[in-house]
């Protein structure tokens, strides 16, 4: 397995954008910019080597969206901090191994809710008004086929299991896959439009993740939040 | 492209044989009464009856002794990767690719019979040996109108030589890198009513590993034996009876890893075997001068045993024994209307029976139990109507009917017509099928370890009933009732084609070829179990086309009086597309990821067609001859002996592929990422010759010593992960003394 150089680029590309955010931001208050998280933790833990069970504090990481930043991590067990947050809308979107959640219905007190649209993130200019499902409310969402059997998708706003949402599971490899071409276009949890794009479920973002060295439950991900109320979501 | 230069300045002598308008009887009436030229020699697999290779209106190659010879090789595949566009294909042995199809698609012939013993679908055909071949017919597209079941890509006919008259033999030794071995027997008697011929051959290699550093080999050390023996007796004026017997075993040892975690694998050992062994009786007679035909018998057997096992432990990974049994019993019949019509026809029965792990069945209903057991009978017919010289149609056609899969009819029309001197066209369209593979139709398999099943089509309605029978059955997501009985895959295609023989010297064949395949068989799920898993069964899905040109190149030049270049090659543009990602790509339904994991919308532009196939293949061989021969004379009392020396000649090969697919990274099934591609190469291999021989000037059969010299893949361009069996760069030398 070649080791790859892709996190230095990955470093040295966040930091120019956000570098060029803070120059433009002040001079183009429109001009909207792809903006990257890294590496987000969603619930890591170590897996038994004989049973194969994960051990893991089986807790979600809260992201924040407008501040780009992780509001309250999975690696936090102090009840009252995460009760605390959790129920702040002080953020939009929250990871837990192949699960997305959203601030809003059963998830949390926001008004976020998301829907996936099959187009590539770059051709989705235009968030759609309506749509938009919250945590709950979603009755479409396909059963989860596990090696244990199947059971009922939950009903969050992006269906769990392979194929159903945002990844594709190949379970020769034990590889998780963001599928190419399927943006989520979510709500805030304040309301504001945003899309947004997985890149990657392993820590690094390697372009050929090898499971059995690269950790996993680590999303990167790219999105842009329009926050002055509109539906445009055309980045430059 | 320095061989462009020499192809454009090139002039030679072509020898060209007397044109046979009307190919009847040629075939009965023995080697000897039909002047065999290296250029247009005789072939019979086009038509099932001899030819000449420019009369034949469907596309063919012929690779002949004297390639064989300049070349150095030693086993079919080295030989078949010369013709422009097919390329092997490394699964489970050496397979072909041809017009751009997968190995199970070419059928292989040895005089007329089938190879049998797919493995996964390839037919190795590193199996067979070049020792006692007398030329190799290639004809690509489809031609199950003569030969049925898996001469959809194309067919590939291995004709054996016919001993020279007395007594004649050869033994011969390759020793090469890898600890490679080839070491040959052949003797021959040959009389005014009898030839026998016998072959024996082995062959081996210790195999080789690009990656010392880690457990498993890239290509397993072998060693294989095999044994031909040939005998006809012409009972009357183009009457013969001929028995041809071939046995050959392989051993072979390989050794893997299978990765635990980041750091640790488990290493395993590999030990197969492999047996095969047939018969093929035949009489060929005549009645009068226009009713000749054939009767032919062919028994055929092939046993594989595979054992891997931790090597540690000993502990079985895997195990699987299969043994087929091919029985088959044809009469063909010719009839020369006249000048201008000659028809044929033959009919014909197989039995087929299977054995091992994957077949011996559980499921009994109806009693039958066990083995799968099945019969197929077939006809053909073909008319070959030639109005004059210069034109010429044949139309064929083939009936099979088997039990246990759906009828099939494959017709072909073909088409010659000789402009002037120097073109020729060719068009042909026709249809071709491959039956179910023994898996899709036979297979009763409940994977133990992970709990899926899948079901071969003539199983599938027990093996549904016989889980729901059992409770483990949480849905059907079909009706076994409505199952209809599966199809065998078609294609049809045609081929348009011209040669143009501008001079003597110079030959250019160029085609087009176009194969739209349906009812590919593919597994889908039919049922879930209440453990989560699937039920598969096998469906006549998928749709493909491949479609591309060749263009061929047979040119050679005499330089002043004593220097011969001569060229073979030729470039194939090819495209193997599957129709529904076609379809999806039109429609804007398929996305891809760069290399940064962003996603992006494809056209058909990043669409690379199906996984190990380059859209641009050039191939290539060069040879540099002195003409001249120094000789030398000694006169005894009783004879005089001559002695040759041919000066020393060279040949070059060279096979460029552009860059193919062979992995998906990013989901949608195809490879369009950079990383999803092996890189364009070119190989290089070169041979260097010299013979003796040493002459009775009476006449006799002379005695013959040749050296040769062989280096292959001279740049040493090797891919460990992405194609392990090609080896770097390998020496040989050899050795062959005929008489």
């Amino acid at each position: 397995m070649k080791r790859s150089t892709l996190p230095i680029f990955v470093l040295l590309a966040s930091t120019l954008l956000f570098t060029a955010c803070d120059t433009t931001s002040s001079d183009e208050a429109d001009e909207l910019y792809v903006l990257r998280a890294t590496d987000v933790e969603a619930d890591p833990g170590t897996r038994d080597p004989q049973t194969g069970q994960l051990n893991s504090n089986n807790t979600f990481t809260l992201y924040s969206l407008s501040d780009n930043d992780i509001v309250l991590s999975s690696s936090e067990t102090d009840p009252a901090t995460r009760a605390a947050d959790s129920a702040s809308t002080s953020w939009d979107i929250g990871f837990k191994g192949t699960t997305i959640i959203f601030n809003g219905g059963t998830s949390g007190p926001g008004q976020a809710g998301a829907q996936i649209i099959e187009a590539a993130f770059g051709s989705v200019t235009e968030a759609p008004t309506a749509g938009y499902l919250q945590d709950g409310q979603n009755s479409e969402c396909p059963g989860v086929v596990t090696p244990a059997g199947t059971f009922p998708g939950a009903p969050y706003a992006i269906c769990t299991g392979d194929e159903n949402g945002w990844y594709d599971y190949q379970p020769s490899a034990n590889l998780i896959t963001p599928i190419a071409g399927r943006t989520i276009v979510l709500k805030t949890a304040t309301g504001a439009y945003a899309k947004l794009r997985i890149l990657s479920y392993y820590k690094g973002a390697p372009s050929t993740p090898d499971p059995l060295s690269d950790e996993a439950r680590y999303y990167t991900f790219e999105y842009v939040l329009q926050d002055n109320g509109s539906t445009d979501l055309s980045a430059n | 492209m320095a061989w462009l230069v020499v192809l454009s300045i090139a002039s030679i002598n072509q020898a060209e044989g007397a044109r046979v308008t009307s190919a009847a009887g040629q075939q009965a009436q023995d080697r000897d009464t039909v002047a065999y030229t290296s250029k247009n020699p005789l072939v019979i697999s086009a038509t099932r009856s001899a030819k000449r290779l420019e009369d034949v209106s469907v596309p063919t190659t012929v690779l002949d002794a004297e390639m064989i010879t300049q070349t150095g090789q030693r086993r079919l595949d080295g030989l078949l990767m010369q013709i422009p566009g097919i390329t092997l294909f490394q699964e489970h042995g050496q397979g072909i690719q041809m017009q751009g199809f997968s190995p199970e698609y070419t059928l292989i012939l040895i005089d007329g019979e089938p190879v049998i013993g797919r493995m996964a679908g390839t037919l190795d055909v590193s199996r067979v040996t070049l020792h006692g071949v007398k030329h190799i017919e290639v004809v690509e597209g489809p031609s199950s109108s003569l030969y049925g079941s898996e001469a959809l890509a194309g067919v590939v006919n291995i004709i054996t030589k016919t001993p020279n008259a007395g007594f004649s033999g050869q033994l011969s030794t390759q020793l090469g890198t890898h600890a490679a071995q080839d070491h040959t027997l052949r003797l021959g008697w040959s009389a005014e009513t009898m030839d026998v011929q016998w072959v024996l051959n082995q062959y081996g290699s210790d195999g080789f590993d690009h990656t010392p550093r880690e457990f498993g080999v890239s290509a397993p050390s072998f060693e294989d034996l095999s044994s031909s023996l040939t005998t006809t007796w012409r009972f009357a004026p183009r009457s013969r009876f001929k028995v041809q017997a071939r046995a050959s075993s392989r051993d072979l040892q390989s050794s893997f890893s299978v990765r635990q975690s980041a750091s640790t694998s488990i290493p395993y050992l590999d030990e197969s075997s492999r047996q095969d062994f047939s018969i093929a009786p035949s009489i060929e007679w005549a009645v009068g001068s226009r009713v000749f035909g054939f009767s032919r018998g062919y028994w055929a057997t092939y046993q594989t045993d595979q054992h891997q096992f931790e090597q540690q432990t000993e502990q079985t990974f895997y195990q699987d024994q299969f043994d087929q049994d091919f029985l088959k019993i044809e009469q063909q019949v010719n009839v020369l209307w006249s000048n201008q019509h000659l028809s044929m026809a033959g009919v014909g029965l197989n039995r087929e029976t299977l054995g091992g792990d994957r077949y011996e069945s559980t499921l009994q209903v109806d009693g039958t139990t066990g083995q799968p057991e099945a019969q197929q009978w077939f006809a053909f017919i073909q008319h070959e109507w030639i109005p004059s010289e210069r034109f010429e149609l044949n139309l064929s056609g083939r009936y099979d009917r088997h039990e246990d899969y759906s009828p099939q009819f494959s017709p072909r029309f073909s088409a010659r017509w000789q402009a002037n001197d120097a073109w020729t066209l060719r068009a042909s369209v026709g249809s071709g099928f491959k039956a179910p593979a023994f898996r899709q139709l036979y297979l009763d398999f409940n994977n133990s370890n992970v709990g899926y099943s899948v079901f071969g089509s003539t199983k599938m309605v027990e093996g549904l009933q016989s889980l729901l029978d059992q409770g483990v059955l949480t849905s059907l997501f079909l009706d076994p009732a409505n199952l209809g009985i599966i199809q065998s895959e078609t294609s049809n295609a045609f081929n348009l084609g011209a040669t143009f023989t501008p001079t003597e010297s110079l030959r250019l064949r160029g085609h087009l070829f176009y194969n739209d395949v349906s009812n590919l068989i593919e597994t889908q799920p039919v049922a879930q179990k209440s453990n989560g898993q699937f039920v598969y069964g096998y469906f006549n899905l998928d749709r493909i086309y491949t479609r591309g040109a060749r263009l061929d190149v047979d040119a050679s030049r005499t330089v002043g009086q004593r220097h011969r270049l001569s060229l073979r090659g030729g470039y194939q543009f090819l495209q193997a597309h599957d129709r529904d990602v076609v379809d999806d790509l039109r429609a804007g339904r398929v996305f891809g990821r760069d290399l940064n994991n962003r996603d992006m919308k494809l056209s058909m532009a990043d669409y690379s067609g199906l996984f190990g196939r380059s859209t641009h293949h050039l191939s290539g061989t060069l040879t540099y001859q002195m003409v001249d021969a120094q000789q030398r004379q000694w006169t005894t009392a009783t004879s005089s002996l001559r002695s040759t020396a041919t000066p020393t000649s060279v040949s070059v090969t060279s096979r460029w592929r552009s860059k193919y697919g062979y992995r998906d990274l990013d989901g949608n099934g195809f490879a369009n990422r950079e990383d999803e591609f092996v890189d364009a190469h070119l190989l290089l291999d070169a041979t260097v010759t010299k013979t003796f021989s040493l002459e009775n000037t009476r006449g006799s059969q002379p005695l013959q010593l040749t050296l040769q010299g062989h280096v292959r893949n001279l740049t040493a361009i090797t891919f460990p992960e992405t194609n392990p069996s090609l080896a770097g760069r390998q020496w040989a030398v050899s050795i062959s003394f005929e008489w």
